[in-house]
Parts: C-alpha cells; structure tokens; sequence
C-alpha cells in the first residue's frame, strides 16, 4: 500500500511539473481542467447523438444509451457522494507543493467524482455507439489527465472513480433492457411530440 | 447567487445548444429545423453559435472559481442545463416553423418522431399528431372501437429502418 501511494504521489508530481512551463499550454489546461468546458462539451455529445440515425431504429438504439448515460452519470454521482461520507483523502496540493489551475476543494480526492461522471457516461455510449464513446473516453480521460496535472486527485483517485462510473453504466445499460418496455414507452411518449 | 455566474452558463447553454440543434438538422438532413435552406450554411451557423458560446464564456472572465464562490454546484449544473437546453430546443422550433412556415403544407406527415420533421414544420407536425390522437379519443368513447393503428408510434422503434 506504501508503494502504491508512493508512485501515486511520484506521478502527481511530475505531471504538476509540466504548468508553468508555458503560457498557451497553461491557458488551454485551466480550459481543461475547469468544471464546465469537458463536461458541457460531453453533454453536447449526447445530445447531438440523441438526433443521430438515418431511421427510427438506429435513432432508438442512440436514444437508449443517451438515457442510460444521464442515468449512470447520476448515480455514479450518488455512489461517490456516500463513499465521501466515510472515505476521507486529502488533496495532492495539501500534501504537496503543487501549482494549482483550479481553485482549491476541501472535500475528498479519492474517489475522484470527475471521473466516476465522465467514465459513466461515455462507457454508456461506448456500449452503444464504439466511435461516438471513444471519442467521450478520450474527453474524460483528458478532463481527469488535467486534474491531476492541476495537483487535485491522485491517479488512484481517477482509477476508482473510473471503475465505479464505469461499472455502473454497465449496470445500468443491462437493467434498462431488463425493465423493457418501459425505455421503449419514454422514447414512444418523445415520438408522439417529434421529439426522438 | 451574488456574483454568481449562473445567467452566464445559461446562456452558454443556450446559445451552443441553439447552434448544436442547426448542426445536428443540418447533419441529419432534418430540414423542419433547420432555420436556413442550405444545409452547409445551416451547419456552418450552428457551429459559430456553439464555438462562439463557449469563446464568449471563457475569454469573458475567469470561470475556475469555487462551488461556495461563484461557481456552479453539480446540482446547479445539471438543472440549467436542462433549463437552457430546454429553452433553445423550444427557440429553435418556433423560428424554424416560422422559418418553414409552407413545409408539410400540402400532406400531413405520414409518419411520427423526428423523421416527420424532414418534411413538415415542427407546429404543423405537433398540431397534426394532436388532433389525429384527440380524434382516436373520441372514436374510442363513441364505438368502443379502438382505430386502426395509421400513426405506429411505439411500432417504429423496433421497425426497419
């Protein structure tokens, strides 16, 4: 456990080296790093991928994992917020000297909520649509690269909350073919108004 | 909610999803949405609208502060953008039925969803699937009978496509 601490730590760091460096580079991180242009940007994904499809079954199926996503993605949220009530793990910043592009939160690093919202999502649509999750994969993976650039999570940090986003738009994405008709019924009552 | 900047991400929202409602029309041939006939130039003015959002939100001021500052809660991310989301989507169907006044004035749409938009206006498509339900209701009180099924809403999901 010391060991992996210790290369989390090491990895923090030499990430956190890089800012500073440049001013263009540094300008285009605090973009990366802030809370609203990835995940406004992976929103805008899903939504333009809710009208993609040349034909009602092929719209359907993106419609599916939309859904999937916007409910994996909250309950991702929820499993971190009660994880935070009993895990507690200071920042990298606190412990380090680390420059910062964000400001600075006092709640938990570990687990990373930013990943557990980005890895949800886009494995949601990964399951449905390879090339449009990829390229949600690369955003979040990015959005969390920067993070811990920025010296706010350890990469153990987004490791698990990847693993917990992750699992859980798997989780989702079976129960929702489980509970069919009822998606089918949502997508139906978004056709009556020419929406889906 | 002092120095708070929540207009400001609502209308970020706004505005990109304004122009990612003209890319997606554009892209998908959905012309009952589209608010320019050419679909390159639909495209185009979908892409300024939502790069020209994000341009204008992050050169305006610094956006990196805190949830307890200025900053935005997850919970207040969340809700505005269904605010704002919800408010393009509404924008952009009434300028582009206005826009599209004649589309779909010859033939009611022959079938629901998004795909009646390729060849009606949203309100002409709405007002049309509106009365044909209110029109089953009433058949239905009146025989017992239920109508034929001429409007597969459900049917079409698991359909060809």
């Amino acid at each position: 456990m010391e060991t992996v601490l210790a290369v989390d730590a090491m990895i923090a760091a030499w990430l956190n080296q890089g800012i500073g460096r440049s001013a263009l580079l540094d300008g285009l991180a605090s973009v990366a790093v802030s809370d609203y242009f990835i995940p406004l940007t992976m929103c805008f994904w899903m939504l333009g991928l809710w009208f993609r499809g040349e034909g009602p079954q092929t719209r359907g199926h993106h419609q599916r994992a939309v859904l999937a996503a916007a409910i994996s993605l909250g309950f991702a949220n929820l499993v971190v917020l009660i994880l935070n009530q009993y895990l507690f793990r200071e920042r990298p910043f606190v412990s380090m000297e680390l420059a910062n592009l964000l400001y600075e939160p006092t709640d938990s690093s570990f687990p990373a909520n930013p990943a557990a919202v980005a890895f949800a999502a886009a494995t949601a649509i990964w399951l449905a649509n390879r090339g449009a999750g990829l390229a949600l994969l690369g955003l979040g993976a990015a959005w969390c690269l920067a993070r811990v650039a920025s010296g706010l999570f350890y990469p153990t940090d987004i490791l698990a909350g990847a693993l917990i986003g992750s699992g859980m738009a798997w989780l989702i994405t079976v129960g929702m073919r489980r509970i069919e008709p009822m998606p089918t019924w949502v997508l139906a009552g978004a056709r009556f108004f020419h929406l889906a | 909610m002092d120095g708070s900047f929540i207009l400001d991400y609502f209308l970020l929202v706004f505005a990109a999803s304004c122009g990612l409602y003209q890319m997606a029309a554009a892209y998908n041939r959905i012309k009952g949405l589209m608010v320019l006939q050419s679909r390159g130039l639909t495209f185009v003015l979908g892409l300024i609208l939502w790069v020209g959002a994000f341009v204008w939100f992050f050169v305006s001021e610094p956006r990196n502060a805190p949830d307890t500052g200025a900053g935005l809660t997850g919970n207040e991310q969340f809700g505005y953008f269904f605010a704002g989301g919800g408010a393009g989507l509404a924008v952009t169907l009434a300028v582009s039925s206005l826009r599209n006044w004649n589309m779909g004035k010859a033939a009611s749409p022959r079938v629901c969803g998004l795909d009646s938009l390729r060849d009606s206006n949203y309100l002409r498509a709405i007002y049309w699937s509106l009365t044909h339900f209110l029109g089953s209701v009433r058949d239905f009180r009146k025989t017992g009978i239920k109508r034929r099924e001429t409007y597969p809403v459900g049917s079409q999901l698991h359909g060809e496509d």
